[in-house]
């Protein structure tokens, strides 16, 4: 792939990647994210699969994002005791426009967020989200499944009113 | 409420709806091989960690009796949530603010705490072993082939390899307590999906399989299997450091450590897919070097280190289960007002920012424990420290030691939200 063919393809996500990365970090953060993760995939642009190019941005980001937190967290040490990438959105990131979804958002745990923002928020089908996860279709079916379930009882019990 | 209405409804809520799209130059530059990235923010920070380090270069070089050298240097700029605070980040400590407009702002106070201070140590972390021995190890175990890389993430700070397969992932995190972590799925479980209708592209039907809860280990089996597992990995756990977790698609157990009577924040765990079979582990590889005792603050002084966000620590799991309920519910006393959701068509209407609301918050009990924090090298240290606390319902942990013995990272800048965020 030479630079110009990279440009091309990669340049057509860019708007995607913007809002991925503006949902998990501070605003002044993104554009180094950014600009990390498009160096890695232009060193490593012989393994991406061809067509599934955006939820390999999104793994890897969510690598970059888990290693970033990591390294400003002076503070939240419990952070870097997670053996496992954490790049999901926070309740605050959504508590702008809908509380009560913020509040139950909150409820559920990392992985359920994350697999259920790649799903609503960053638009990916189920098979894309376990590319972007790193699992297998099936895992992540269920993951999303259960992260659903969870989050309409969530919403149940704060207003049964509306589910 | 259905799955679409849900997803529409999360999408609604979504604030980067309105986050300002990347220049196309970050991709160009990515191709342009020993050229910086377009980026202004990178030189500047870079500048200012090589005056940070040249300050501290200076202290180095005072003799030791005049300017005693801290034990460590805390990794980060600053603070990026707390423990609790993940909920509770004030406006001042958290960087949510800077995505998010404030909603409660804590006027802290105190009742009833200790003004004595005392002693307290430190210990380090220190990761054992070789990280690629360590994958050999869990490879042959599992019987995994494949050959460890280094990561494409890993940093020099935090290196990072593995191996990967189509149905598994092997890892480990060769900073903090040295974690690994390995997990397979199965790629058996048949799901079904039909397209009821050509033209709609949302009108898939997908037939779920039903959970086997008979497949599942019970308890005893869990505990049984844990134990076992670890013990031929090299790690000794006992049935008391276990909590087993088990439902109708899967289990999962964690294991507490603790270090002469105190939990320590590195938790094992292992979990059993919805076919009752192993499906992932983690651990750690490191022991604990006792690096001498230090003055300690009292629990009234270390109330006024919460909203600097700087001597934030991580606490053991075990706390989190025994005392922490959820803040939601705590955030006011009158029951909250759900804002109406964005009516069609309004996307382009900015959102207006929320004014944040004062509540005193009182500090009222507190508990000597062992906080973890990382130092600017990735490596983990245990500190003494405090939780702390307060009527709303939640803890904060807070580092006990006096000023001085560890090196605080610059204070943490509230940056303004920008006008294009809120807006």
């Amino acid at each position: 792939m030479t630079a110009e063919e990279f440009g091309a393809l990669f340049r057509a996500h860019i708007a995607e990647v913007s809002r991925f990365l503006a949902r998990r970090l501070p605003a002044d953060q993104v554009d180094d994210l950014a600009s990390d993760l498009f160096e890695i995939a232009w060193r490593k642009r012989a393994s991406i699969p061809p067509g599934l190019e955006l939820p390999w941005l999104y793994k890897t980001a969510r690598y970059l994002i888990s290693n970033h937190r990591r390294k400003e967290s002076g503070r939240m040490a419990i952070l870097a005791s997670l053996a496992e990438p954490a790049a999901a959105p926070s309740a605050e990131a959504i508590a702008l426009a809908d509380l009560e979804l913020a509040q139950a958002w909150e409820k559920l745990t990392d992985k359920e967020r994350e697999a259920l923002a790649l799903w609503a928020l960053d638009g990916l089908e189920p098979h894309e989200v376990a590319t972007a996860l790193g699992i297998s279709n099936n895992a992540a079916n269920i993951r999303l499944s259960r992260a659903k379930k969870n989050l309409l009882a969530e919403l149940e019990k704060s207003n049964p009113s509306t589910t | 409420m259905n799955e679409e209405n849900l997803r529409n409804r999360l999408r609604a809520a979504d604030p980067a709806q309105a986050a300002p799209t990347l220049s196309e130059a970050v991709v160009v530059a990515s191709t342009q091989k020993g050229k910086s990235a377009p980026i202004g923010f990178r030189a500047a920070r870079f500048s200012l960690a090589g005056a940070a380090a040249a300050v501290l270069a200076v202290g180095f070089t005072l003799p030791s009796a005049l300017t005693p050298q801290p034990l460590f240097t805390l990794a980060g700029a600053g603070p990026s949530g707390n423990q609790a605070g993940q909920l509770s980040a004030t406006a001042e400590t958290s960087d949510a603010k800077m995505i998010w407009p404030g909603w409660i702002q804590y006027n802290y106070l105190t009742d009833g705490l200790s003004e004595d201070g005392g002693r307290g140590v430190v210990y380090e972390i220190r990761k054992v072993g070789d990280p690629l021995e360590i994958l050999q190890r869990v490879a042959d175990y599992f019987g995994i082939k494949g050959t460890p890389k280094e990561d494409e993430w890993s940093t020099k700070e935090y290196p990072s390899y593995s191996i990967s397969g189509e149905d598994f992932y092997l890892s480990v995190y060769w900073s903090g307590a040295g974690y690994w972590n390995f997990g397979r799925w199965n790629n058996q479980i048949d799901w079904s999906c039909t397209e009821s209708s050509a033209t709609d592209p949302d009108s898939k039907q997908c037939t779920f399989p039903q959970p086997q809860p008979e497949l599942i280990p019970l308890k005893p089996e869990l505990i049984r299997q844990t134990i076992e597992t670890f013990a031929a990995l090299g790690i000794t756990v006992s049935e008391s450091q276990l909590n087993v977790q088990r439902d109708d698609w899967g289990a999962y157990v964690s294991v507490s450590n603790s270090y002469k009577g105190q939990p320590i924040p590195i938790d094992f765990y292992l979990a059993w897919d919805s076919q009752g079979e192993l499906s992932s582990i983690s651990a750690a590889s490191f022991e604990i070097i006792e690096r001498g005792e230090f003055n300690t603050v009292s629990p009234t002084q270390a109330v006024t280190r919460i909203k600097d966000g700087r001597w934030y620590g991580g606490v053991a799991s075990s706390y989190y289960e025994q005392y922490y309920r959820p803040i939601g519910i705590a955030r006011s006393t009158e029951p909250a007002a759900a804002l109406p959701a964005p009516e069609e068509g309004d996307s382009d209407q900015p959102i207006e920012p929320i004014e944040p609301e004062i509540v005193d918050l009182t500090v009222n009990k507190s508990e000597a424990v062992l906080v973890s924090v990382v130092d600017s090298a990735g490596n983990m240290w245990l500190v003494p420290g405090y939780l702390l606390f307060n009527d709303q319902g939640w803890f904060d942990s807070i580092v006990s030691l006096e000023e001085g013995v560890i090196q605080l990272p610059e204070p943490y800048d509230v940056m303004p939200l920008k006008e294009e965020v809120k807006n």
